[in-house]
């Protein structure tokens, strides 16, 4: 690999316009199309300096940031258009997380990477709204987060109050929503207004190790922990009052709920397993990548194909999750305000997948073509009339939930027809972590600790930055930010957001 | 449309056949006519009926009374021996129903002297059963072995009438003596039975409450108090933090409505007849029975007054009590207890002596311990202790038993307030590599020179203390042995537990085992090794509750996914530990690499990589790298490329792998 000075590499960068930058061929090794990313001020310096900061000398390896990932999924086999890094990139295993890359189905050299999906495959985000007002909500706020928190399990294990067997979770895997549906957990209109009406078609259990079966029992119809969560929010500003209404949101101050779950075990299984099988494979078809990170298969072969049906499964069981949730929280909703959940709106507006990949068809230089799309933390966007949304919003394009950070504000955005055509439908996701600890100025010491661990005589490796930075590269990037860089290209338009009133996190 | 159409023409037609009869009836000026037609059937006495039955069928004849003394010897003849076998009575007769409900039996089966039923009830049948209180044999088949009644007629068949006649007969029996019966111990019966009210028996209980809604359930517990998980955090897909508490029998029954709580200890198990016995003789009949006894501590020196033993609640209190005299301490062990306790105590001198070269070495490395070595010179100690938990119960109604109640559990410590008021500076000294050689309580005449104390210890290492007293906490042993079994034993592990297979059956049938007691002898998965510790303990009650209730429905389970990896929260020196898979390089010999991260009073990290992939994790303090430490381990991904760079603090890492 060339070793280039940062102002060296600004010269592949190319700025398009205010909010979007191209990456150009030859930046990374064999790149087959051009990459492209969307930020704005604030969000470009923070790109930039990742950049400059993996330029210095001797820092070579470890982790790549987020632009050279971008630019090495342009380099993978049968991609299409650009590889599209959203104004929330940062870096990830294989694709970076806000990377969206679509493959053409009917080239032979496509291929399909877990990478690019991601290991908690299908984690989404849910929004139920209801008819309640904060004024209803703010004084019994404690007792509702409790009620929510007793009905939703938090944690580990066989404690989930659905009750699963092997039998149920194998169905569960094929059917989807379906199966929550016919067990009675969600209503008819929810699977409605779920991406591919909550059931992956393709999916085949018989695909999925045994290994991820167990690994996926004990926490169907649980939370999962890290970011996932659950959030009771109130409207606060509506930006689209058409849109809004047609989602069923009248006013401010309106109190919906959201639920931001995923596969949670299961999922890093089907991954995990799909990487080894996919690493021989790759030797077996010399497919060679710039990045070890982005195994990857040929749709076509046995392992890509074994991998979409384990996916689509993996995919299906977070659906299973989110909509056991959900029927928790109607539940809790219910018994706290004496109503049923009919009478209090609990519709479920939308659910969206974070990191999925589906087959879909675009146009391509005004061609139609089927493609592969992996999205790894970037949502699907489609835009008004599009046939695969449903009625409700076939008007105003389909709802794109963004879940900010845990406790701060979730905005809610519609697709546009710009977004159709530059992102494949595609947006940023918005869920991020907390800001990080770890930024915080660490005083690191080890001497008096590696005297006591010399006796083992094993080696030991310890973690410093190899030289001082100025400045630490910043990978927390706020929500607002995010989304605006988002409507102002074009790619998405905010329609209303939210503000938490009360988490409860996994 | 089609319904439709015919309800129309359907209707028309009535109409047209109705105008029709009109005109026939006005026609022919007729008064209409009606037909009266009876059927004539000769009545019988109840007297000929019954002569008519006996004419068909003379063995429905029950004209003729047997007496009682033909009846009893009738029960003793070969005859009565060929016809019903050794088998009671009721045995082959089946009555006719349909549907899974069983009906009442009929009111009687003998009306008139004759029997008025195609089946009758399995007394009235056989002429020579005669019910009378003199009549034991016959009235003994009919009494339950399990509560000394007379059985159901669900279950006989007997009809109502002669059931009353039983209850007569039984009860008259029992008044002329004729039947022995035991009043202090009518036997219990239930379909799941768990002996020990510790961390392993309440999950387990809690898990058969969850998956058997209604079974009934029986608790054995000797200790007043039962420990109960109450809270629980989970901090990532398979770590859970939880908080026990210690409730009163009255909380836990009313959180477990089928459950029934006996204060008792189990002192033989009747692996033949399904039965419990207690130290009060009570008799308690399984279909299922978990042991969940827990282990004890190992002793130093046992009897001796100034010798405590940490492990339940009461010898806690005990180490309060005693603490508010003290000035020195002497703490043995180097396990988890004995970390707490010193880190706990305050206001007193202690000497901690340890067998390792570095503290708490069952749980952490000597790096990590170099770490914690600040804290040990108490001079900052944390302020948090102004919220402690308080836990309502009251120690008066202490049921007297030997037996120690269940382990202390996590967080032990928050009711019980180890502080001496009377002095403020404490001082730790520790001392290494070395074990107790003896223990006087009385001065030695090498010590003349030293102050006078009431407990003197002699270590290896020459040293000799005085103390006010020694705290002993250097690990358990299984009470697997205080449990007597009736033909057969349980088959023991090296260490004393009782072995179980992966659906955490002993060797013995319908006997499970969890939590300390048991020791693990399925091939463990290659993160996973046991320890005794109440993570484990919670895991394997819920586990062994859902091999009990799958073992009634006949259904193999898969081994819980939480025996794939190691993984255990605590604190220590008031940083939250969390040790993940195989934390120290167990079982990894030499073969592996250490990766580190230390920051001074804040974290320290220490990844355990062998093979390029991670193995295990020390996480002190708030790190947030348990969820990405825990997938990595169990998905054993390649790590080599990032080298260095995966602790680097200036990389958010936490979600990469997402």
């Amino acid at each position: 690999m060339v070793v280039r000075s940062y102002n060296e590499e600004l010269q592949y960068l190319e700025k398009v316009n205010s909010y979007c930058w191209k990456i150009k061929k030859g930046f990374q090794p064999n790149m087959r199309v051009e990459g492209i990313f969307y930020v704005n001020d604030y969000l470009e310096k923070l790109m930039l300096e990742e950049l400059r900061n993996s330029c210095r000398p001797g820092a070579v390896g470890g982790f790549l940031p987020g632009v050279k990932q971008i630019a090495n999924v342009a380099a993978l086999p049968g991609i299409v258009g650009h590889s599209v890094g959203l104004p929330d990139i940062h870096s990830g295993y294989g694709f970076a997380i806000g990377n969206m890359a679509a493959f053409d189905v009917n080239d032979p050299q496509s291929v399909v990477s877990p990478g690019g999906v991601g290991f908690d495959i299908n984690c989404g985000v849910r929004l139920l709204r209801t008819n309640l007002f904060k004024k209803d909500v703010l004084p019994i706020k404690e007792q509702l987060a409790q009620g929510l928190f007793d009905h939703i399990p938090v944690g580990v294990g066989s404690k989930g109050i659905i009750p699963m067997t092997a039998r149920d979770l194998e169905e569960a895997l094929e059917m989807g929503m379906d199966w929550s549906l016919r067990e009675g957990y969600i209503w008819a209109e929810d699977k409605e207004h779920c991406e591919e009406y909550g059931r992956m078609l393709n999916a085949d259990p018989t695909k999925v190790s045994l290994r991820a079966k167990k690994r996926g029992l004990p926490q169907l119809g649980t939370l999962g922990a890290g970011n996932h969560y659950a959030e009771i929010q109130v409207v606060e500003e509506i930006y689209d009052k058409w849109a809004a209404s047609k989602m069923g949101i009248e006013e401010k101050n309106q109190i919906c709920i959201m639920i931001h779950s995923g596969s949670r075990g299961f999922g890093h299984q089907v991954a995990t397993d799909a990487l080894v099988e996919m690493e021989k494979a790759m030797k077996r078809d010399k497919i060679e990548t710039n990045d070890r990170q982005l195994a990857c298969a040929r749709i076509k072969s046995e392992e890509g194909q074994n991998y979409l049906k384990a996916m689509a499964a993996a995919a299906n069981f977070a659906w299973v999750n989110r909509s056991s949730m959900t029927f928790l929280c109607r539940q809790a909703f219910a018994k706290q305000f004496r109503m049923t959940p009919d009478d209090l709106d609990m519709h479920v507006i939308y659910d969206v997948s974070h990191n999925i990949a589906k087959i879909e068809e675009h146009m391509v230089g005004n061609k139609q073509k089927t493609l592969l799309v992996h999205r790894k933390g970037s949502t699907r966007a489609f835009p008004p009339h599009h046939p695969l949304i449903p009625v409700d919003y076939q008007l105003t394009g389909q709802p794109v939930l963004i879940g900010g950070t845990m406790g701060t504000c979730s905005y809610v955005l519609t697709g546009t027809e710009q977004g159709m055509k530059e992102t494949f439908g595609s947006t940023c996701h918005g869920a991020g972590r907390v800001l990080s600890r770890a930024k915080s100025r660490r005083n690191l010491d080890y001497t008096e600790v590696l005297k006591n661990l010399e006796d083992t005589g094993i080696s030991i490796r310890v973690a410093s930055p190899k030289l001082v930075m100025e400045e630490a590269p910043e990978s927390y990037k706020n929500v607002t930010d995010v989304v605006n860089t988002c409507h102002a290209a074009g790619i998405s338009k905010k329609t209303f957001k939210l503000v938490p009133i009360a988490v409860i996190k996994g | 449309m089609i319904r439709s159409l015919s309800q129309i023409f359907k209707s028309n037609l009535n109409y047209i056949s109705l105008k029709n009869h009109n005109i026939l009836l006005n026609e022919l000026n007729l008064p209409r006519l009606f037909s009266i037609s009876s059927i004539k059937s000769k009545e019988y006495t109840a007297e000929e009926r019954r002569n008519n039955i006996i004419e068909k069928e003379p063995s429905k004849d029950r004209r003729i009374k047997i007496s009682v003394e033909t009846s009893i010897r009738y029960l003793q003849s070969a005859a009565f021996k060929e016809a019903y076998g050794n088998e009671p009575v009721w045995k082959i007769y089946r009555r006719n129903f349909k549907g899974s409900r069983i009906p009442r039996t009929r009111k009687m089966c003998i009306r008139n002297d004759v029997i008025s039923t195609g089946s009758p009830c399995p007394i009235c049948r056989d002429e020579y059963l005669v019910i009378d209180y003199t009549n034991i044999d016959l009235l003994k088949q009919f009494i339950s072995e399990v509560n000394g009644k007379i059985l159901p007629t669900e279950k006989t068949g007997v009809c109502q009438q002669q059931q009353i006649q039983l209850l007569v007969a039984y009860t008259k029996a029992k008044d002329f003596g004729l039947i022995t019966f035991d009043l202090s111990s009518p036997m219990i019966e239930a379909k799941y039975v768990v002996i020990g009210g510790g961390i392993a028996g309440m999950s387990c209980i809690d898990g058969i409450s969850i998956l058997d809604k209604n079974a009934p359930v029986v608790l054995i517990s000797a200790s007043p108090y039962i420990k109960a998980v109450t809270y629980v955090t989970p901090i990532t897909k398979m770590l859970t933090e939880y908080i026990v508490e210690e409730k009163s029998y009255d909380d836990v029954s009313l959180m477990y409505p089928s459950l029934r709580i006996i204060k008792d200890a189990a002192i033989r198990i009747s692996t033949e007849k399904c039965l419990v016995e207690t130290v009060t003789s009570q008799i308690i009949k399984y279909e299922k029975l978990c042991i969940c006894t827990g282990a004890s501590p190992k002793v130093i020196s046992p009897n001796n007054e100034f010798v405590i033993c940490i492990r339940d609640t009461d010898s806690a209190e005990l180490l309060q009590n005693k603490l508010k005299s003290a000035k020195r301490v002497v703490v043995v062990g180097n396990g988890g207890i004995a970390t707490e306790i010193v880190y706990e105590i305050e206001g007193v001198d202690i000497i901690w002596v340890i067998k390792d070269k570095h503290i708490s070495a069952t749980f952490i490395d000597p790096g990590a311990a170099e770490f914690f070595q600040d804290n040990l010179c108490k001079i900052e100690k944390k302020e948090t202790s102004s919220v402690i938990k308080t836990i309502k119960y009251t120690t008066d109604e202490l049921y007297e038993s030997k037996l120690t109640g269940a382990a202390l559990g996590p967080n032990w410590h928050d009711k019980i307030n180890l502080i001496n008021k009377n002095r403020n500076s404490s001082n730790v000294t520790v001392e290494y590599e070395t074990e107790i050689k003896n223990i006087w309580n009385t001065k030695n005449i090498s010590l003349q020179k030293e102050e006078d104390w009431s407990i003197y210890v002699e270590l290896n290492n020459g040293k000799t203390y005085g103390c006010d007293f020694v705290v002993s906490a250097i690990g358990v042993i299984p009470n697997s042995e205080n449990i007597l079994v009736e033909n057969g034993s349980f088959e023991l592990s090296f260490d004393k537990g009782i072995k179980v297979n992966s659906q955490m059956e002993t060797n013995l049938k319908n006997i499970y085992a969890a939590g300390d007691v048991c020791t693990a002898s399925w091939i463990p998965a290659r993160h996973w090794f046991q320890m005794r510790l109440w993570t484990q303990a919670r895991q394997m009650g819920s586990y062994a509750a859902r091999c009990m209730v799958n073992a009634i429905h006949e259904e193999s389970i898969m081994l819980d996914f939480c025996f794939e990896m190691f993984t255990h929260v605590t604190r220590f020196f008031g940083y939250k530990v969390i040790l993940l898979g195989l934390f120290n390089a167990q079982t990894l010999e030499k073969n592996y690499e250490l990766m580190l991260r230390v920051t001074k009073k804040q974290e320290y990290i220490k990844l355990v990589i062998s093979d390029n992939k991670l193995q295990g994790a020390l996480l002190i303090g708030d790190t947030d790298l348990e969820e990405m430490c825990e997938n990595l381990i169990l998905n054993q991904l390649d790590i080599s490329e990032f080298g260095e760079d995966l602790l680097n603090p200036d990389i958010d890492i936490e979600d990469y792998f997402d």
